[in-house]
């Protein structure tokens, strides 16, 4: 009778530890625009079976997609060879992304909200990437560590689809 | 992979850019360089058609930022046309809607700038 027990008890673990697996993902990336789409499609695949609304699907899409973009261009100056890691996790109905490169670093707090006027006389075509980040998601968080590592943080409340 | 496209017709002095797939900063160069081509070409009345285009990031909507003001000025535009609610979304986050004219069909788009022409 323990033994059974015992043994539902460690299943039951097996269980929890599964599933918190399942609900978070880490993968690197080479930091070249033409991985863009895989991201995406790495995005995309994390949240295909948590049931969330395609509308939130779309904006923590664009978002991570947003922040590669600016790591890529910026952080490393288009070097191909550098790496970004990209890191989901989905706890109740709270979607967090981190991703991370060690190249140079680059706080988005100081880049200015665009201004469309000035924007459409200077002919500017970007400068929006951040905007539309802190548009979609809830929180936008930086944390930049002694190991050279730049970490922007993604945090969105997700709806969740009626089943 | 093939992930994005772009197509290009005329209708009179109009040229319509019929765009596929996914705009992203790894494509963004490739339209930049099919505007810049008309524009300095003086081709400047430009329809958009983004019927069969499936994601747009800010690298997209830059290259039409790096644009409107010049093609105005030498009398054209660049209006967009059979856009889905998807991609109108991130228009519509940046502010695009003020500056940018947004038709049904290609078919309102030409009827518009012929209108104009009057």
């Amino acid at each position: 009778m323990n033994f059974i027990r015992l043994m539902m008890k460690l299943f039951k673990i097996l269980n929890l530890v599964r599933n918190k697996l399942k609900d978070s993902r880490t993968k690197t990336f080479k930091s070249q625009t033409k991985n863009l789409i895989l991201i995406r499609e790495f995005v995309k695949d994390f949240l295909a079976s948590k049931n969330i609304s395609n509308e939130d699907v779309n904006k923590i899409i664009l978002a991570i997609d947003e922040a590669c973009t600016n790591k890529i261009k910026h952080a490393y100056n288009c070097d191909e060879t550098k790496d970004v890691i990209i890191k989901l996790k989905l706890s109740e109905n709270e979607f967090v992304a981190e991703i991370s490169d060690f190249g140079l670093p680059f706080n988005p707090e100081e880049v200015p909200i665009p201004d469309l006027k000035e924007n459409y006389a200077q002919k500017k075509s970007g400068g929006y990437g951040i905007y539309l980040i802190k548009k979609v998601m809830d929180e936008v968080k930086y944390d930049f560590n002694q190991d050279g590592e730049n970490k922007i943080i993604l945090k969105k409340k997700v709806k969740l689809n009626n089943v | 992979m093939n992930e994005f496209n772009i197509s290009k017709k005329t209708f009179e002095d109009l040229n319509i850019i019929e765009l596929k797939g996914y705009l992203d900063a790894h494509t963004a160069p490739k339209l930049e360089e099919t505007i810049s081509n008309l524009v300095n070409h003086n081709q400047c009345k430009i329809i958009v058609n983004f019927s069969e285009l499936n994601y747009i990031s800010s690298a997209g909507l830059g290259v039409f930022m790096a644009f409107i003001e010049t093609v105005r000025t030498k009398g054209g535009d660049i209006k967009f046309s059979s856009m889905n609610e998807k991609i109108y979304k991130v228009f519509d986050l940046i502010g695009f809607p003020k500056i940018y004219e947004f038709y049904k069909t290609d078919d309102e788009a030409i009827q518009n700038f012929k209108s104009c022409e009057k």
